[in-house]
Protein backbone atom coordinates (compact mmCIF):
# COMPACT_ATOMS: atom_id res chain seq x y z
CA UNK A 1 0.00 0.00 0.00
CA UNK A 2 3.07 2.49 0.52
CA UNK A 3 4.75 1.57 -2.19
CA UNK A 4 1.57 2.04 -4.38
CA UNK A 5 0.40 4.73 -2.61
CA UNK A 6 4.29 6.78 -3.19
CA UNK A 7 4.34 5.55 -6.57
CA UNK A 8 1.24 7.06 -7.35
CA UNK A 9 1.32 10.64 -5.95
CA UNK A 10 5.26 11.14 -7.24
CA UNK A 11 3.85 10.28 -10.67
CA UNK A 12 0.73 12.75 -10.06
CA UNK A 13 2.94 15.70 -8.49
CA UNK A 14 5.97 14.95 -11.45
CA UNK A 15 2.81 14.64 -14.28
CA UNK A 16 1.26 17.88 -13.41
CA UNK A 17 4.25 20.12 -12.97
CA UNK A 18 5.78 18.34 -16.12
CA UNK A 19 2.32 18.93 -17.90
CA UNK A 20 2.02 22.47 -16.77
CA UNK A 21 5.74 23.61 -18.03
CA UNK A 22 4.88 22.26 -21.40
CA UNK A 23 1.41 24.25 -21.73
CA UNK A 24 2.03 27.36 -19.90
CA UNK A 25 5.88 28.13 -20.58
CA UNK A 26 7.57 28.53 -23.67
CA UNK A 27 11.29 27.40 -23.43
CA UNK A 28 13.30 25.87 -26.92
CA UNK A 29 12.84 22.66 -28.27
CA UNK A 30 9.64 22.40 -26.17
CA UNK A 31 7.99 20.39 -29.21
CA UNK A 32 11.18 18.38 -30.01
CA UNK A 33 11.43 17.34 -25.66
CA UNK A 34 8.05 16.37 -25.79
CA UNK A 35 7.72 13.85 -29.06
CA UNK A 36 10.87 12.51 -27.56
CA UNK A 37 9.32 11.83 -24.10
CA UNK A 38 6.17 10.07 -26.29
CA UNK A 39 8.90 7.86 -27.64
CA UNK A 40 9.29 6.34 -24.19
CA UNK A 41 5.73 5.24 -24.20
CA UNK A 42 7.58 2.17 -27.38
CA UNK A 43 10.35 1.71 -25.02
CA UNK A 44 9.73 -1.91 -23.59
CA UNK A 45 9.86 -2.26 -19.28
CA UNK A 46 12.08 -5.41 -20.11
CA UNK A 47 14.92 -2.92 -22.21
CA UNK A 48 15.00 -1.04 -19.13
CA UNK A 49 14.91 -3.65 -16.55
CA UNK A 50 18.81 -4.45 -16.39
CA UNK A 51 19.96 -0.92 -16.40
CA UNK A 52 17.77 -0.03 -13.82
CA UNK A 53 18.39 -3.08 -11.77
CA UNK A 54 22.19 -2.15 -11.69
CA UNK A 55 21.46 1.38 -10.93
CA UNK A 56 19.54 0.69 -7.84
CA UNK A 57 22.16 -1.65 -7.01
CA UNK A 58 24.97 0.84 -6.76
CA UNK A 59 22.45 3.24 -4.78
CA UNK A 60 22.43 0.13 -2.07
CA UNK A 61 18.75 0.24 -2.51
CA UNK A 62 18.24 -3.35 -3.25
CA UNK A 63 15.88 -4.76 -0.57
CA UNK A 64 13.90 -2.05 0.27
CA UNK A 65 10.98 -0.17 -0.62
CA UNK A 66 12.82 2.93 -2.22
CA UNK A 67 14.49 0.50 -4.60
CA UNK A 68 10.93 -0.42 -6.23
CA UNK A 69 9.45 3.04 -5.71
CA UNK A 70 12.56 5.61 -7.22
CA UNK A 71 12.83 4.36 -11.17
CA UNK A 72 8.66 4.96 -11.54
CA UNK A 73 8.30 8.56 -9.98
CA UNK A 74 7.64 9.67 -13.16
CA UNK A 75 5.33 8.31 -16.59
CA UNK A 76 5.54 9.43 -20.09
CA UNK A 77 2.03 8.81 -20.42
CA UNK A 78 0.78 11.21 -17.41
CA UNK A 79 2.81 13.96 -18.01
CA UNK A 80 1.08 13.55 -21.88
CA UNK A 81 -2.64 13.14 -19.92
CA UNK A 82 -2.04 16.22 -18.20
CA UNK A 83 -0.91 18.37 -20.74
CA UNK A 84 -3.69 17.27 -22.95
CA UNK A 85 -5.89 18.24 -19.92
CA UNK A 86 -4.59 21.22 -19.61
CA UNK A 87 -4.72 22.46 -23.03
CA UNK A 88 -8.27 22.08 -23.07
CA UNK A 89 -8.20 24.64 -20.87
CA UNK A 90 -9.25 27.78 -22.20
CA UNK A 91 -6.46 30.31 -22.86
CA UNK A 92 -8.48 33.49 -21.48
CA UNK A 93 -8.58 31.74 -18.25
CA UNK A 94 -4.98 31.38 -17.68
CA UNK A 95 -4.62 34.81 -19.55
CA UNK A 96 -7.22 36.50 -16.87
CA UNK A 97 -5.28 34.69 -14.08
CA UNK A 98 -1.85 36.71 -15.25
CA UNK A 99 -3.69 40.02 -16.14
CA UNK A 100 -4.42 39.46 -12.35
CA UNK A 101 -0.84 39.42 -11.78
CA UNK A 102 -1.51 35.64 -10.44
CA UNK A 103 1.96 34.06 -10.02
CA UNK A 104 2.36 30.60 -12.32
CA UNK A 105 1.71 28.45 -8.99
CA UNK A 106 -1.45 30.47 -7.92
CA UNK A 107 -3.04 30.01 -11.88
CA UNK A 108 -1.96 26.03 -10.88
CA UNK A 109 -3.49 25.76 -8.14
CA UNK A 110 -6.27 27.84 -8.22
CA UNK A 111 -7.17 27.67 -11.97
CA UNK A 112 -5.73 24.89 -13.53
CA UNK A 113 -5.98 21.64 -11.28
CA UNK A 114 -9.68 22.74 -9.90
CA UNK A 115 -10.79 22.46 -13.90
CA UNK A 116 -8.58 19.23 -14.29
CA UNK A 117 -9.80 17.64 -11.28
CA UNK A 118 -11.28 14.67 -12.94
CA UNK A 119 -8.38 14.03 -14.78
CA UNK A 120 -5.87 14.12 -12.36
CA UNK A 121 -8.09 11.82 -10.15
CA UNK A 122 -8.64 8.97 -13.61
CA UNK A 123 -4.81 9.11 -14.08
CA UNK A 124 -4.11 8.77 -9.98
CA UNK A 125 -6.42 5.54 -10.00
CA UNK A 126 -4.72 4.25 -12.92
CA UNK A 127 -1.53 4.71 -11.76
CA UNK A 128 -2.43 3.01 -8.10
CA UNK A 129 -3.55 -0.06 -10.24
CA UNK A 130 -0.75 -0.18 -12.20
CA UNK A 131 1.46 -0.31 -9.10
CA UNK A 132 -0.64 -2.07 -6.81
CA UNK A 133 -0.57 -4.93 -9.58
CA UNK A 134 2.76 -4.49 -10.49
CA UNK A 135 4.68 -7.49 -9.83
CA UNK A 136 7.82 -8.01 -11.93
CA UNK A 137 9.92 -4.76 -10.82
CA UNK A 138 9.41 -5.72 -6.99
CA UNK A 139 10.16 -9.30 -7.17
CA UNK A 140 13.53 -8.15 -8.55
CA UNK A 141 13.89 -5.61 -5.73
CA UNK A 142 12.77 -7.33 -3.08
CA UNK A 143 14.11 -10.39 -1.51
CA UNK A 144 12.88 -10.64 2.37
CA UNK A 145 9.70 -11.77 2.48
CA UNK A 146 9.35 -9.01 5.63
CA UNK A 147 9.32 -6.64 2.58
CA UNK A 148 7.43 -8.44 -0.22
CA UNK A 149 4.04 -6.25 -2.10
CA UNK A 150 1.00 -8.04 -2.36
CA UNK A 151 1.46 -9.59 -5.37
CA UNK A 152 5.04 -11.60 -4.26
CA UNK A 153 3.36 -12.74 -0.87
CA UNK A 154 0.79 -14.43 -2.38
CA UNK A 155 2.97 -16.12 -4.87
CA UNK A 156 4.13 -17.29 -1.97
CA UNK A 157 1.22 -19.98 -1.42
CA UNK A 158 1.26 -21.15 -4.67
CA UNK A 159 4.02 -23.90 -5.45
CA UNK A 160 5.00 -25.12 -8.61
CA UNK A 161 6.59 -28.35 -7.57
CA UNK A 162 2.70 -29.00 -5.69
CA UNK A 163 1.31 -28.49 -2.38
CA UNK A 164 -0.32 -24.98 -3.29
CA UNK A 165 -2.37 -23.67 -0.32
CA UNK A 166 -5.47 -22.88 -2.93
CA UNK A 167 -7.79 -21.95 -0.19
CA UNK A 168 -5.41 -19.29 1.28
CA UNK A 169 -4.37 -18.21 -2.03
CA UNK A 170 -7.37 -17.61 -3.43
CA UNK A 171 -8.39 -15.54 -0.25
CA UNK A 172 -5.39 -13.20 -0.37
CA UNK A 173 -6.23 -12.84 -3.92
CA UNK A 174 -10.00 -11.70 -3.49
CA UNK A 175 -8.28 -9.45 -0.61
CA UNK A 176 -5.88 -8.24 -3.28
CA UNK A 177 -7.98 -7.26 -5.96
CA UNK A 178 -10.70 -5.44 -3.35
CA UNK A 179 -8.85 -2.18 -3.18
CA UNK A 180 -8.43 -1.20 -6.74
CA UNK A 181 -12.20 -2.41 -7.60
CA UNK A 182 -13.20 -0.73 -5.16
CA UNK A 183 -11.01 2.30 -6.24
CA UNK A 184 -12.31 1.93 -9.44
CA UNK A 185 -16.06 1.73 -9.13
CA UNK A 186 -15.90 4.68 -7.01
CA UNK A 187 -14.32 6.64 -9.29
CA UNK A 188 -14.79 5.37 -12.80
CA UNK A 189 -17.16 8.43 -14.01
CA UNK A 190 -14.07 9.75 -13.73
CA UNK A 191 -12.31 7.56 -16.14
CA UNK A 192 -14.72 7.44 -18.23
CA UNK A 193 -14.76 11.22 -19.07
CA UNK A 194 -11.29 11.57 -19.36
CA UNK A 195 -9.94 8.71 -21.51
CA UNK A 196 -13.54 9.81 -23.63
CA UNK A 197 -12.10 13.26 -23.38
CA UNK A 198 -8.36 12.41 -24.82
CA UNK A 199 -9.68 10.49 -27.45
CA UNK A 200 -12.31 12.56 -28.83
CA UNK A 201 -10.77 16.48 -28.02
CA UNK A 202 -6.74 15.17 -29.08
CA UNK B 1 -1.80 60.97 -17.93
CA UNK B 2 -2.94 57.25 -18.07
CA UNK B 3 -2.23 58.10 -22.35
CA UNK B 4 -1.46 54.88 -24.38
CA UNK B 5 1.13 55.89 -27.67
CA UNK B 6 1.89 53.76 -30.01
CA UNK B 7 5.07 54.32 -31.62
CA UNK B 8 6.30 52.53 -34.81
CA UNK B 9 4.78 49.41 -33.35
CA UNK B 10 4.78 45.93 -35.86
CA UNK B 11 3.72 42.79 -35.01
CA UNK B 12 4.32 39.91 -36.92
CA UNK B 13 4.15 35.85 -36.30
CA UNK B 14 6.81 34.52 -38.13
CA UNK B 15 6.98 36.24 -41.98
CA UNK B 16 3.46 37.16 -41.32
CA UNK B 17 2.89 40.72 -40.53
CA UNK B 18 0.13 41.68 -38.22
CA UNK B 19 -0.20 45.24 -37.01
CA UNK B 20 2.13 47.36 -39.52
CA UNK B 21 4.13 50.66 -38.03
CA UNK B 22 1.59 51.52 -36.11
CA UNK B 23 1.35 54.78 -34.80
CA UNK B 24 -1.27 56.19 -32.48
CA UNK B 25 -1.69 58.44 -29.13
CA UNK B 26 -4.62 57.47 -27.37
CA UNK B 27 -5.60 60.41 -24.48
CA UNK B 28 -5.78 59.29 -20.87
CA UNK B 29 -10.00 59.00 -20.09
CA UNK B 30 -11.10 58.64 -23.54
CA UNK B 31 -13.46 55.90 -24.93
CA UNK B 32 -11.35 54.54 -28.04
CA UNK B 33 -12.87 52.17 -30.47
CA UNK B 34 -10.84 50.10 -32.48
CA UNK B 35 -12.88 48.80 -35.46
CA UNK B 36 -11.89 46.60 -38.39
CA UNK B 37 -13.11 43.95 -40.24
CA UNK B 38 -11.85 40.30 -38.93
CA UNK B 39 -7.99 39.67 -39.27
CA UNK B 40 -7.27 43.13 -39.24
CA UNK B 41 -5.60 43.38 -35.88
CA UNK B 42 -7.55 45.02 -34.01
CA UNK B 43 -7.33 42.15 -30.76
CA UNK B 44 -3.45 41.46 -31.54
CA UNK B 45 -3.22 45.54 -30.72
CA UNK B 46 -5.59 45.14 -27.42
CA UNK B 47 -3.36 41.96 -26.45
CA UNK B 48 -0.47 43.92 -27.14
CA UNK B 49 -1.44 46.74 -24.98
CA UNK B 50 -2.46 43.59 -22.41
CA UNK B 51 1.11 42.52 -22.48
CA UNK B 52 -0.55 39.06 -23.78
CA UNK B 53 1.07 39.90 -26.79
CA UNK B 54 5.22 40.60 -27.28
CA UNK B 55 5.92 43.84 -29.98
CA UNK B 56 8.23 42.61 -32.52
CA UNK B 57 8.99 46.22 -33.19
CA UNK B 58 8.47 49.65 -31.68
CA UNK B 59 7.65 51.35 -28.66
CA UNK B 60 4.60 51.43 -26.45
CA UNK B 61 4.34 53.69 -23.70
CA UNK B 62 0.93 53.93 -21.53
CA UNK B 63 1.21 56.65 -18.57
CA UNK B 64 4.38 57.80 -19.92
CA UNK B 65 6.23 54.31 -19.07
CA UNK B 66 7.42 52.51 -21.78
CA UNK B 67 6.23 48.60 -21.41
CA UNK B 68 7.60 46.31 -24.34
CA UNK B 69 8.68 44.18 -21.34
CA UNK B 70 6.81 45.09 -18.70
CA UNK B 71 3.93 41.54 -17.31
CA UNK B 72 0.43 41.65 -17.81
CA UNK B 73 -0.13 41.75 -14.23
CA UNK B 74 2.10 44.43 -13.53
CA UNK B 75 0.26 46.87 -16.25
CA UNK B 76 -2.38 47.79 -13.41
CA UNK B 77 -5.67 46.78 -16.38
CA UNK B 78 -8.72 45.31 -16.71
CA UNK B 79 -10.01 43.39 -19.07
CA UNK B 80 -13.00 41.90 -20.38
CA UNK B 81 -12.40 38.90 -22.84
CA UNK B 82 -14.88 37.79 -25.64
CA UNK B 83 -15.98 34.51 -24.07
CA UNK B 84 -15.88 36.78 -20.62
CA UNK B 85 -13.04 33.91 -19.01
CA UNK B 86 -14.79 33.16 -16.01
CA UNK B 87 -13.55 30.89 -14.00
CA UNK B 88 -16.48 27.91 -13.67
CA UNK B 89 -14.83 26.44 -10.71
CA UNK B 90 -15.70 29.62 -8.54
CA UNK B 91 -19.15 31.25 -7.58
CA UNK B 92 -19.76 35.09 -9.24
CA UNK B 93 -18.76 36.24 -6.16
CA UNK B 94 -15.05 34.62 -6.25
CA UNK B 95 -14.79 35.19 -9.90
CA UNK B 96 -15.06 38.92 -8.77
CA UNK B 97 -12.76 39.34 -5.92
CA UNK B 98 -10.08 36.67 -6.65
CA UNK B 99 -7.94 39.35 -8.38
CA UNK B 100 -8.33 41.81 -5.44
CA UNK B 101 -7.42 39.07 -3.02
CA UNK B 102 -4.04 38.77 -5.21
CA UNK B 103 -3.74 42.34 -4.93
CA UNK B 104 -3.75 41.90 -1.27
CA UNK B 105 -6.22 44.91 -0.66
CA UNK B 106 -8.51 44.80 2.64
CA UNK B 107 -10.95 42.46 2.53
CA UNK B 108 -13.42 45.12 4.34
CA UNK B 109 -12.37 47.13 0.93
CA UNK B 110 -12.92 44.21 -1.38
CA UNK B 111 -16.27 44.06 0.20
CA UNK B 112 -17.41 47.26 -0.31
CA UNK B 113 -16.02 47.55 -3.61
CA UNK B 114 -17.50 44.07 -5.12
CA UNK B 115 -21.13 45.27 -3.11
CA UNK B 116 -21.03 48.29 -4.99
CA UNK B 117 -20.40 46.99 -8.59
CA UNK B 118 -22.78 44.64 -7.92
CA UNK B 119 -25.44 46.61 -7.06
CA UNK B 120 -24.42 49.06 -10.12
CA UNK B 121 -24.99 46.10 -12.66
CA UNK B 122 -28.07 44.51 -10.90
CA UNK B 123 -26.04 40.70 -9.81
CA UNK B 124 -26.61 41.32 -6.15
CA UNK B 125 -28.95 38.64 -6.28
CA UNK B 126 -26.25 36.58 -8.01
CA UNK B 127 -23.47 36.33 -6.06
CA UNK B 128 -23.22 32.67 -4.86
CA UNK B 129 -24.15 30.97 -8.44
CA UNK B 130 -21.61 29.35 -10.42
CA UNK B 131 -20.91 30.88 -14.31
CA UNK B 132 -22.88 28.01 -16.01
CA UNK B 133 -25.79 28.77 -14.02
CA UNK B 134 -25.76 32.33 -15.52
CA UNK B 135 -27.48 33.56 -18.85
CA UNK B 136 -24.97 35.11 -21.53
CA UNK B 137 -26.37 38.83 -20.33
CA UNK B 138 -25.80 37.86 -16.69
CA UNK B 139 -21.74 36.34 -17.64
CA UNK B 140 -21.37 39.36 -19.27
CA UNK B 141 -22.09 41.69 -16.79
CA UNK B 142 -20.37 39.34 -14.39
CA UNK B 143 -17.04 39.96 -16.76
CA UNK B 144 -17.79 43.57 -16.83
CA UNK B 145 -18.11 43.26 -12.92
CA UNK B 146 -14.80 41.50 -11.98
CA UNK B 147 -12.89 44.38 -14.05
CA UNK B 148 -14.63 47.07 -12.58
CA UNK B 149 -14.24 46.34 -9.07
CA UNK B 150 -10.04 46.54 -10.03
CA UNK B 151 -10.48 49.96 -10.55
CA UNK B 152 -7.33 50.04 -12.93
CA UNK B 153 -6.40 52.52 -14.91
CA UNK B 154 -6.53 51.12 -18.34
CA UNK B 155 -10.11 49.27 -18.80
CA UNK B 156 -9.49 46.85 -21.93
CA UNK B 157 -12.83 45.28 -24.10
CA UNK B 158 -12.50 42.44 -26.46
CA UNK B 159 -15.75 42.42 -28.52
CA UNK B 160 -17.21 41.75 -24.88
CA UNK B 161 -20.98 42.07 -26.43
CA UNK B 162 -20.72 39.91 -29.45
CA UNK B 163 -22.13 36.91 -27.81
CA UNK B 164 -25.42 38.69 -26.92
CA UNK B 165 -28.83 39.55 -28.85
CA UNK B 166 -29.65 42.73 -30.43
CA UNK B 167 -31.80 43.97 -27.60
CA UNK B 168 -29.27 43.19 -24.55
CA UNK B 169 -26.49 45.09 -26.53
CA UNK B 170 -28.47 47.81 -26.91
CA UNK B 171 -28.40 47.92 -23.12
CA UNK B 172 -25.16 47.14 -22.23
CA UNK B 173 -23.89 49.91 -24.90
CA UNK B 174 -25.50 52.20 -22.45
CA UNK B 175 -24.36 50.45 -19.25
CA UNK B 176 -20.67 50.11 -20.80
CA UNK B 177 -20.81 54.63 -21.23
CA UNK B 178 -21.86 54.80 -17.86
CA UNK B 179 -19.28 52.23 -16.29
CA UNK B 180 -16.99 54.26 -18.15
CA UNK B 181 -18.54 57.60 -16.61
CA UNK B 182 -17.84 56.20 -13.21
CA UNK B 183 -14.35 56.71 -13.40
CA UNK B 184 -13.28 57.11 -16.29
CA UNK B 185 -10.43 54.93 -16.99
CA UNK B 186 -8.87 54.94 -20.25
CA UNK B 187 -10.90 52.83 -22.38
CA UNK B 188 -9.69 50.62 -25.99
CA UNK B 189 -13.02 48.40 -26.69
CA UNK B 190 -12.41 46.44 -29.92
CA UNK B 191 -14.85 45.53 -32.14
CA UNK B 192 -16.45 44.84 -35.70
CA UNK B 193 -19.81 46.66 -35.32
CA UNK B 194 -19.93 49.69 -36.42
CA UNK B 195 -22.94 50.58 -34.85
CA UNK B 196 -21.48 49.79 -31.06
CA UNK B 197 -18.31 51.46 -32.19
CA UNK B 198 -20.09 54.66 -33.81
CA UNK B 199 -22.32 54.74 -30.15
CA UNK B 200 -19.58 53.97 -27.56
CA UNK B 201 -16.66 55.83 -28.77
CA UNK B 202 -15.09 59.04 -28.24
CA UNK B 203 -12.96 58.42 -31.00
CA UNK B 204 -12.50 55.50 -33.48
CA UNK B 205 -9.42 54.16 -34.79
CA UNK B 206 -9.94 51.86 -38.26
CA UNK B 207 -7.89 49.29 -39.60
CA UNK B 208 -7.31 47.13 -42.10
CA UNK B 209 -5.06 44.56 -43.03
CA UNK B 210 -2.69 45.52 -39.91
CA UNK B 211 -2.40 49.22 -40.68
CA UNK B 212 -4.55 52.05 -39.02
CA UNK B 213 -6.81 53.59 -41.87
CA UNK B 214 -7.93 56.35 -39.70
CA UNK B 215 -8.23 58.04 -36.23
CA UNK B 216 -11.15 60.52 -35.52
CA UNK B 217 -14.62 61.17 -34.31
CA UNK B 218 -17.19 59.07 -34.90
CA UNK B 219 -19.18 62.07 -36.67
CA UNK B 220 -15.69 63.18 -39.07
CA UNK B 221 -15.09 59.20 -40.07
CA UNK B 222 -18.91 59.17 -41.01
CA UNK B 223 -18.85 62.88 -43.45
CA UNK B 224 -15.18 62.32 -44.28
CA UNK B 225 -13.28 59.27 -44.68
CA UNK B 226 -10.07 59.00 -45.15
CA UNK B 227 -9.88 56.17 -47.68
CA UNK B 228 -12.21 54.33 -49.94
CA UNK B 229 -11.61 51.32 -47.25
CA UNK B 230 -13.07 53.78 -44.83
CA UNK B 231 -15.90 55.10 -46.68
CA UNK B 232 -17.01 51.98 -47.67
CA UNK B 233 -16.80 50.30 -44.07
CA UNK B 234 -18.63 52.36 -42.02
CA UNK B 235 -22.42 53.40 -43.04
CA UNK B 236 -24.97 50.94 -43.59
CA UNK B 237 -25.37 50.34 -46.59
CA UNK B 238 -22.13 51.93 -47.12
CA UNK B 239 -20.79 54.84 -49.36
CA UNK B 240 -21.71 54.85 -52.65
CA UNK B 241 -18.48 55.32 -54.66
CA UNK B 242 -18.93 55.97 -58.00
CA UNK B 243 -15.85 56.49 -60.90
CA UNK B 244 -15.68 60.15 -61.70
CA UNK B 245 -13.42 62.05 -64.33
CA UNK B 246 -12.93 65.51 -64.97
CA UNK B 247 -11.98 67.16 -68.07
CA UNK B 248 -12.95 70.26 -70.31
CA UNK B 249 -14.14 71.76 -66.86
CA UNK B 250 -16.54 69.12 -65.40
CA UNK B 251 -17.50 66.64 -63.99
CA UNK B 252 -18.06 63.34 -65.68
CA UNK B 253 -20.22 60.70 -63.73
CA UNK B 254 -21.38 57.69 -65.78
CA UNK B 255 -21.33 59.86 -69.19
CA UNK B 256 -23.40 62.62 -67.67
CA UNK B 257 -21.79 65.97 -67.07
CA UNK B 258 -22.16 67.25 -63.60
CA UNK B 259 -20.91 70.85 -62.41
CA UNK B 260 -19.32 70.82 -59.19
CA UNK B 261 -18.23 74.30 -57.07
CA UNK B 262 -16.31 76.45 -58.60
CA UNK B 263 -13.52 75.89 -55.57
CA UNK B 264 -13.04 72.01 -56.39
CA UNK B 265 -11.86 72.39 -60.16
CA UNK B 266 -8.06 73.25 -58.78
CA UNK B 267 -8.37 69.59 -56.76
CA UNK B 268 -10.18 67.75 -59.25
CA UNK B 269 -7.52 68.95 -61.87
CA UNK B 270 -4.86 67.46 -60.11
CA UNK B 271 -5.99 63.99 -60.05
CA UNK B 272 -8.34 63.51 -62.96
CA UNK B 273 -9.81 59.95 -62.27
CA UNK B 274 -11.37 59.76 -58.71
CA UNK B 275 -13.94 57.95 -56.86
CA UNK B 276 -17.12 59.86 -56.12
CA UNK B 277 -18.04 59.25 -52.58
CA UNK B 278 -21.50 59.96 -51.89
CA UNK B 279 -23.57 58.49 -48.92
CA UNK B 280 -27.15 56.96 -49.92
CA UNK B 281 -29.32 58.68 -47.50
CA UNK B 282 -27.85 61.89 -49.09
CA UNK B 283 -29.13 61.14 -52.45
CA UNK B 284 -32.62 62.47 -53.31
CA UNK B 285 -35.03 62.60 -56.12
CA UNK B 286 -34.93 65.56 -57.82
CA UNK B 287 -36.85 67.63 -60.78
CA UNK B 288 -33.41 69.00 -62.03
CA UNK B 289 -31.37 65.47 -61.60
CA UNK B 290 -27.95 64.66 -61.83
CA UNK B 291 -27.53 61.55 -62.54
CA UNK B 292 -30.37 58.74 -63.91
CA UNK B 293 -30.71 55.54 -63.06
CA UNK B 294 -33.14 52.04 -63.83
CA UNK B 295 -34.80 50.95 -60.45
CA UNK B 296 -33.00 47.64 -60.22
CA UNK B 297 -34.92 46.70 -56.17
CA UNK B 298 -36.14 48.03 -53.78
CA UNK B 299 -35.45 47.17 -49.87
CA UNK B 300 -38.07 47.80 -46.90
CA UNK B 301 -35.99 48.97 -43.72
CA UNK B 302 -39.21 49.95 -41.76
CA UNK B 303 -39.06 53.95 -41.63
CA UNK B 304 -36.59 54.31 -44.90
CA UNK B 305 -36.42 52.31 -48.45
CA UNK B 306 -33.22 51.50 -49.86
CA UNK B 307 -33.29 51.74 -53.75
CA UNK B 308 -30.66 50.15 -56.00
CA UNK B 309 -30.28 51.59 -59.02
CA UNK B 310 -28.04 50.81 -61.96
CA UNK B 311 -26.92 53.95 -63.84
CA UNK B 312 -27.67 54.69 -67.25
CA UNK B 313 -24.61 54.70 -70.20
CA UNK B 314 -22.02 52.69 -67.25
CA UNK B 315 -23.98 50.60 -65.29
CA UNK B 316 -22.48 51.81 -62.35
CA UNK B 317 -24.49 50.60 -58.90
CA UNK B 318 -26.04 53.65 -56.92
CA UNK B 319 -27.57 53.42 -53.57
CA UNK B 320 -29.90 55.39 -52.48
CA UNK B 321 -32.33 56.10 -49.11
CA UNK B 322 -35.59 57.82 -49.39
CA UNK B 323 -38.39 58.04 -46.85
CA UNK B 324 -40.63 55.54 -46.93
CA UNK B 325 -43.67 57.74 -47.56
CA UNK B 326 -41.95 59.10 -50.40
CA UNK B 327 -43.49 57.77 -53.69
CA UNK B 328 -40.68 56.44 -56.13
CA UNK B 329 -41.68 56.23 -60.27
CA UNK B 330 -41.32 53.23 -61.70
CA UNK B 331 -38.43 52.72 -64.00
CA UNK B 332 -36.16 55.56 -64.68
CA UNK B 333 -35.18 57.55 -61.69
CA UNK B 334 -33.39 60.74 -61.79
CA UNK B 335 -31.04 61.54 -59.06
CA UNK B 336 -29.65 64.45 -56.95
CA UNK B 337 -27.00 65.55 -53.96
CA UNK B 338 -25.84 67.89 -52.56
CA UNK B 339 -21.83 68.66 -53.33
CA UNK B 340 -21.49 69.74 -49.26
CA UNK B 341 -21.92 65.68 -48.73
CA UNK B 342 -19.82 64.77 -51.73
CA UNK B 343 -15.95 63.37 -50.84
CA UNK B 344 -13.39 62.42 -53.64
CA UNK B 345 -11.22 59.74 -53.44
CA UNK B 346 -7.64 59.36 -55.58
CA UNK B 347 -8.77 56.80 -58.06
CA UNK B 348 -5.40 54.66 -57.86
CA UNK B 349 -4.10 55.52 -53.63
CA UNK B 350 -7.68 55.65 -52.85
CA UNK B 351 -7.16 58.69 -50.36
CA UNK B 352 -9.42 61.10 -49.82
CA UNK B 353 -8.18 63.90 -52.01
CA UNK B 354 -9.86 66.71 -49.24
CA UNK B 355 -12.37 68.74 -51.55
CA UNK B 356 -13.37 72.02 -49.99
CA UNK B 357 -16.43 71.69 -48.83
CA UNK B 358 -19.17 74.65 -50.63
CA UNK B 359 -22.09 74.96 -50.64
CA UNK B 360 -22.13 77.54 -53.57
CA UNK B 361 -23.39 74.64 -56.42
CA UNK B 362 -25.40 72.63 -53.82
CA UNK B 363 -28.93 70.96 -55.44
CA UNK B 364 -31.61 71.52 -53.28
CA UNK B 365 -32.71 68.24 -51.96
Amino acid sequence: MLIASSITLAKIITSILAGFAFVYYEFSHKEKLFNTLLLTFFIPITVVMMPNYLLISKLGLLNTPWGVILPQLADGMGIFLMRQSMRNIPKPLLEAGRLENASPWVILTRIILPLIKPSVIAMGIVFFINSWNDYFWPLLILHDKPTYTLPLALQMFISAEGGSEWGIAMAVAMLTALPPLLLYLTCQRFIMNTFMQSGVKG
Amino acid sequence: MNGIIFENVCKSYGETPVVKDLNMVIQGGERLILLGPSGCGKTTTLRMVAGLETITAGTLKMGGQVVNTVEPGARNIAMVFQNYALYPHMTIWENITFGLFLQKIPIEEIKARTEQALEILNLSAYEQRKPNELSGGQKQRVALCRSLVKQAPYFLLDEPLSNLDAQLRLQARTELVKIHNLYRPTFIYVTHDQVEAMTVGQRIAIMNQGALQQLDTPDAIYQHPANTFVASFIGSPPMNLMKGSFRDGALWIADSRVNPPTKWHRHLAEHQELWIGIRPEQCCLSDTPMLYGQIEFVEHLGSQRCIHLRLHHDGQRLLCMLPVDQPIPAGTLGVSFSWQHVNGFDRHAGQNIELPNSLSHSYAC
